[in-house]
């Protein structure tokens, strides 16, 4: 496979809301596997980026490209079967249905014939099934797969997370602030989880710990006032006197230092 | 759920589908009609519940449906003498149809906006029956549908009871096939969060006017019993106050549970029944019974059985969950990055 497309491409991409630009002219080019962070003061506009690459936002201007394929105009559900699948940076689970329906629902989401099924019941895929157990076991959340995930320590919602959004075998995960809101400890779990996922997955992160950052990406995309300001690997990036002044000096994290 | 929850649930079932057959061996011809009112009030609150309670769309707008499969076989026996059988086909579609068309022109709606533009499009069914005259009755509504109708026994109080519990227990059965199956499941899990949902592939959008259109047409099977019951069809069937009162009969019999609106029809026909003894302010009394259900039953008589059952088993729990809190991370240094978001 000679020249292969980008995982993710942007060209110019803006949104305005108001007169505000939150996204100003952005153009990343993210190869194939690469692990990319997104990382940038509060009000750089990462999260509108990433909502932008998911789709849950359409650009004032500019394109989207993923792996060769314009998806601008796709809404989110097109895109999650052009291979793309996200977290959400506050839990956002099918809360009263089982750990296991909900993750049942995710490997039925990528299958047309199962998810478009009115007539026999989801649990009597036994393809899904399979997969589903299967799932249950790797995350370790075998033992809860019958209770709802409002009842879930907030460690295991953020892993739960995670298999919905990998449970369909995406090429391209975008994970938001996938470690927000948990402890240090619950933090290191889940990023030693992020960076056992298969290296042929591409991975956009947003991310406020620059530890985690730094630990989990190849390759840093610094924002600021919603354009991109710098882009290197971490090391470089976090030596940048211009990162420094515009994020890390301003910022009151003292474990981002 | 566990299975001795099942078992429990399944001879409920069994117990009421058992005693609402038993109805005319030991009722009056008067309290079997009663019992007929509820099983038709059953249907079409569980065809409500498929929008309502399961998929989180509260609707003012069901009237037009239930009404419609009225006027289907007021205009279809009456005016082209059709059969059961073509009538019943014809309201599945026509209440299927009727679904989309409300399902299409609510899309982006949500909460009270959805309320009002339901309640709009039920009210302009209405207003279309009231002014067809030639072919509703106006007004006057049509007068003198036929039990006969059915293919076995309608004449007789009690085989028309039967055969009214029969189809809805095969209309049940289909719904609670339904909302188990992949498309049943998506509806419930677009209540909880559609945003979730679209981003594993699903067009929810799609799964919405699905709800709509297997509600719309099982309220219609619904609609059609009732006006042979009633043996009449007229534009009260279609009017907001039937709507009202299909959702206030699943929130008081538990929205949530698939069997709520059952219990719910019982409970409100026999209270009907009993009230209008006393009283014209029928209305009046629903509006009580909302208040009242709302400030003592949130989730309705279910959900109180649910909650008194439970009750024993929670306590258990609760003294061996500490532990686990313990361990619990504090969520207090979660980040606050507060950048304008769009809702979908």
């Amino acid at each position: 496979m000679t020249d292969t497309p980008a995982a993710v491409r942007t060209e110019d991409l803006t949104i305005t809301f108001g007169g505000l630009a939150a996204v100003n002219g952005v153009n990343l080019d993210v190869p194939q596997g690469q692990r990319r962070a997104i990382i940038g003061p509060n009000g750089a506009g990462k999260t509108t980026l990433f909502n932008l690459i998911a789709g849950q936002l359409r650009p004032t201007r500019g394109r989207v490209v993923i792996a060769g394929h314009d998806v601008t105009d796709l809404p989110v559900h097109q895109r999650t079967r052009e291979g793309v699948a996200r977290t959400f940076q506050l839990s956002n689970l099918f809360g009263d249905m089982s750990v296991r329906n909900n993750v049942r629902l995710a490997v039925a989401g990528v299958d047309d014939s199962v998810r478009r099924t009115f007539w026999r019941p989801l649990s009597s895929f036994s393809t899904v099934n399979r997969q589903v157990e299967e799932l249950l076991d790797r995350w370790g959340l075998t033992a809860v797969a019958d209770e709802r995930p409002n009842e879930l320590a907030y460690g295991q919602q953020r892993m739960l997370e995670l298999v919905l959004a990998t449970a369909g075998n995406p090429r391209l995960l975008l994970l938001d602030e996938p470690t927000a809101g948990v402890s240090k400890s619950e933090a290191a779990t889940l990023a030693s989880t992020i960076a056992a996922l298969p290296r042929d997955l591409t991975i956009i992160l947003v991310e406020h710990d620059m530890e985690v950052a730094m630990r989990l990406a190849d390759v840093v995309t610094v924002m600021v006032d919603g354009q991109e300001l710098t882009t290197g690997p971490p090391n470089v990036v976090s030596a940048d006197e211009r990162v420094i002044d515009a994020y890390l000096g301003r910022d009151d994290e003292t474990d981002a230092a | 759920m566990s299975s001795r929850q099942v078992t429990v649930r399944v001879a409920a079932m069994v117990v009421i589908v058992v005693a609402a057959l038993a109805v005319p061996f030991v009722a009056s011809a008067f309290h079997t009609g009663i019992a007929t009112r509820m099983a038709i009030f059953a249907l079409f609150g569980l065809a409500f519940n498929v929008v309502f309670g399961a998929g989180g769309m509260p609707s003012l707008g069901h009237a037009a449906f239930f009404g419609g499969g009225g006027y289907i076989v007021g205009i279809g026996s009456l005016r082209y003498g059709l059969g059961f059988g073509t009538i019943l086909v014809l309201a599945l579609l026509v209440g299927g149809l009727l679904g989309i068309v409300m399902g299409l022109l609510t899309l982006r709606t949500q909460g009270v906006y959805l309320l009002l533009l339901t309640l709009a499009i039920g009210q302009a069914v209405w207003g279309l029956a009231f002014q067809q005259v030639r072919l509703t009755g106006g007004d006057n509504g049509l007068a003198g549908i036929s039990r006969g109708l059915l293919p076995i026994g309608g004449q007789n109080v009690a085989t028309f009871h039967w055969a009214v519990v029969v189809l809805v227990v095969c209309f049940a059965v289909l719904l609670w096939w339904f909302q188990r199956s992949p498309a049943g499941i998506a509806i419930v899990a677009h209540r909880e969060s559609a945003s979730r949902l679209a981003a594993l592939g699903y067009r929810v959008g799609a799964y919405r006017v699905s709800a709509f259109a297997v509600s719309g047409a099982v309220s219609a099977v619904a609609g059609v019993l009732y006006a042979m019951s009633n043996r009449f069809v007229g534009p009260e069937n279609l009017a907001w106050q039937t709507s009202a009162e299909v959702m206030l009969l699943a929130i008081v019999g538990g929205a949530t549970y698939f069997a709520g609106p059952i219990i719910g029809a019982i409970l409100l026909v026999g209270l009907e029944t009993f009230a209008i003894g006393f009283t014209d302010r029928w209305v009046s009394i629903l509006g009580l019974t909302y208040i009242l259900s709302m400030l003592f039953l949130p989730d309705g008589v279910l959900g109180l059985i649910d909650r008194l059952s439970h009750r024993g088993r929670r306590d258990g729990d609760a003294a061996a969950d500490p532990s686990q809190v313990a361990g619990q991370p504090t969520v207090a240094a979660a980040s606050t990055d507060v950048e304008p978001t769009v809702p979908l």
